[in-house]
Order: C-alpha cells, then sequence, then structure tokens
C-alpha cells in the first residue's frame, strides 16, 4: 500500500472511530448545565470523612463541595463516590484528578477530571469550554461528556 | 479559590503530546500520520472558529484508539477584528492560530527528518482540507449554532451593554462566516508562512 492510500484509509478509519467514540457525548447544543444542592442527592454521596475533608481543603466552602459532588454524578449519568484526589497536568494546578467507585456496587470507575477557572476570566474561559462540546460533535471532532458549574 | 466557576469532564485515557514527546515518543512516532492528520482536523477548527492557545499541552493522544482530543479549549470564538485580512502576510490572527498549531508538528520525530518530513505535513493538510470541507457543508447550521451560543452565554452572565453585545454578535457571526467560505487551500498556505513569520519574527506593525 502506497503513503498516499495509506492517508487515504485513514480519512474513513479515522472519523468512523471519532463517531463511535463521540456516541455516548450528549451535547446537542451549547447547553449549560447549573445544579443546585441537592439534600436527596447529597445522602446518597456523601463520602467518608476523610475524602470529605480533603475536598474541602481544595474547594475551601463546604457548601460548593456538596454541589461539586452532585455534578460528578450528573456527568456520569450514575453516582459517582470519590475516593482520591490528584493534580492533573497542568503546571497553573487548576486541573484535579478524581478517583472513585459507584457506591452501590464498589466498583471502580473511571476517573473524571475537574478544571477551575480562571480567576481573571470571570468564568468565561469554563463557558467556551463547554459551549464548544456541540460544534464538535456536528463536526465529528472528538468530544467527551463534561459539565459546568457556575457560580 | 472554590468561588470559581468549574467544569467537570471525563478523564481522556492517553498523554498530551508534551507527556509522550518527553517520555513515550515512540508512540508519537508510530502514529506520526493519524496523529499529523488529527491535528490539521483541529487546525481547521481553530482558524474558522477563533480557538487559541492550541499547544502540545492541549492535546491528548490515546494510542489504543488512535482518537487525538482537543482540551481545555478556554478560548473560543475570539474572532479577528477584521476577518477580511487573514490571509494577508503579518495578519496577528492568523499568526497566533499558527504559531501554537503548527508548532506541535515539531514533537513527531519524523516532522524533524527531512526525509520523513513530507509525510507529516501531507496528513497534515489532507486533514485541515478534509475538516474545512465539512465545516463548509455544514455552514449554515454551525452560523446557528454560534447565535445559540451567544444567546447561551447572555444567560450565564448577562450583557453589561446589550446593544454592544448584539454588535459583537454580528461581528463573530459575520467573521466565522467568512473565513468558513474561504478557500481551504490558499489559508493553509498562508497558515504555514504565518509560521514562518512568526518564527523569524516578522510581525505586522499596529
Amino acid at each position: 500500500m502506497s503513503f498516499e492510500d495509506f492517508v487515504d484509509r485513514l480519512r474513513t478509519e479515522v472519523p468512523a472511530q471519532i463517531s463511535k467514540a463521540n456516541e455516548g457525548v450528549e451535547c446537542e447544543l451549547p447547553d449549560i448545565f447549573e445544579l443546585k444542592s441537592s439534600n436527596r442527592q447529597r445522602s446518597m454521596l456523601l463520602n467518608p470523612n476523610d475524602v470529605r475533608e480533603h475536598l474541602k481543603g481544595l474547594m475551601e466552602r463546604r457548601d460548593k463541595v456538596d454541589r461539586f459532588l452532585d455534578v460528578v454524578s450528573a456527568v456520569r449519568g450514575e453516582k459517582m463516590e470519590v475516593t482520591e484526589i490528584t493534580k492533573g497536568h497542568r503546571q497553573d494546578e487548576r486541573d484535579f484528578i478524581l478517583r472513585g467507585r459507584n457506591p452501590e456496587t464498589g466498583v471502580n470507575v473511571n476517573d473524571m477530571r475537574i478544571l477551575l477557572g480562571q480567576a481573571a476570566r470571570r468564568g468565561d474561559d469554563i463557558r467556551n469550554e463547554v459551549t464548544q462540546a456541540a460544534f464538535y460533535k456536528l463536526l465529528n471532532l472528538h468530544a467527551y461528556r463534561e459539565k459546568a458549574n457556575f457560580i | 479559590m472554590l468561588d470559581r466557576p468549574y467544569v467537570v469532564m471525563d478523564r481522556l485515557p492517553g498523554a498530551t503530546l508534551n507527556e509522550l514527546a518527553y517520555r513515550r515518543p515512540e508512540i508519537i512516532e508510530d502514529n506520526m500520520v493519524t496523529i499529523a492528520y488529527q491535528l490539521g482536523m483541529h487546525l481547521a477548527f481553530s482558524y474558522v472558529f477563533g480557538v487559541k492557545d492550541g499547544f502540545q499541552t492541549n492535546y491528548v493522544f490515546d494510542a489504543s484508539t488512535k482518537i487525538l482530543t482537543r482540551i481545555d479549549k478556554e478560548s473560543f470564538l475570539d474572532m479577528p477584528s477584521d476577518a477580511k485580512t487573514t490571509l494577508e502576510g503579518g495578519d496577528r490572527y492568523t499568526q497566533e492560530i499558527s504559531a501554537c498549531e503548527v508548532s506541535n508538528l515539531k514533537y513527531i520525530p519524523s516532522f524533524r527528518s527531512e526525509k520523513s518530513r513530507y509525510k507529516v505535513m501531507y496528513a497534515f493538510r489532507q486533514g485541515f482540507l478534509d475538516k474545512y470541507a465539512d465545516i463548509k457543508a455544514k455552514r449554515d447550521e454551525l452560523l446557528r449554532m454560534v447565535l445559540d451560543t451567544r444567546q447561551t452565554w447572555l444567560k450565564i452572565r448577562p450583557a453589561e451593554d446589550p446593544e454592544e453585545y448584539e454588535d459583537d454578535t454580528r461581528h463573530i457571526v459575520k467573521a466565522v462566516s467568512h473565513l468558513a467560505e474561504q478557500k481551504p487551500e490558499d489559508v493553509f498556505e498562508r497558515l504555514m508562512k504565518a509560521k514562518a513569520e512568526v518564527d523569524t519574527g516578522r510581525y505586522k506593525k499596529v
């Protein structure tokens, strides 16, 4: 197979692979997600105290922590009990990796990532991030499940 | 710290181009054609929709699925003040898009080799042209989405000056429409030249 033929094959294979990966990602429009703290949800999602304290230290305020946990589960579409938080790859330390499990089955679930907005941009950066997803899906660029929360 | 908006997302498997370049360059090299092809696709999107900061740390490659994903897309619809000048030498918008997106090619070992560089460029260009054609085919729907997006942004934070916001929206739609109408081959050529301009410090005086 010539190199040009190989690229031609990729032109079919890559879009098909991306399309398949995008199937489970819901982003039909520039949609913004806004969660209010829910006592019912919270009671199902509360984690061991050490995790909660870890989150609290990260987030500084307890009410934000609760809302944050609601968001994690809502993004996933199933309950997620966060068991560990580590720093992400960003050098500006605005991202964190969340590891967790399904609280009902105890089975580990895929990691989630949280990205904090830049204080100076007043949320415009987070707004831009989530509103692009619909464009990515329409144009068959790889999109991923994500939800934003605006204070 | 947490009085800030945030986004929660799936953590993508794989690693950023930056991480791979330093820890597992063989993965980049083994997949150089598909990575270059997909970088070209993203370049087309970034150019038409004003997405800046497409650096190597903002692309994640998963060797198992062969998919390259753009992450941390914190700028969007950041359009040029005059979309009609983007194909002119020294245009700042084109230079800014090109400076980071085209620079990513240097993380592909073959791109640094005279012998195999053309393969990387061939795939990169093809990805760019394919995605540009896709954008053109979906132009009307995309322009409607731009308007919807601007309305959504208003819900998040009402405009201090609604008339100015409407003017900005008209400008953005017009700019996206204009860039989408350009001839992809010309745009690609200009982006390559813009990168060379940046590398040699040739900026247009403002």
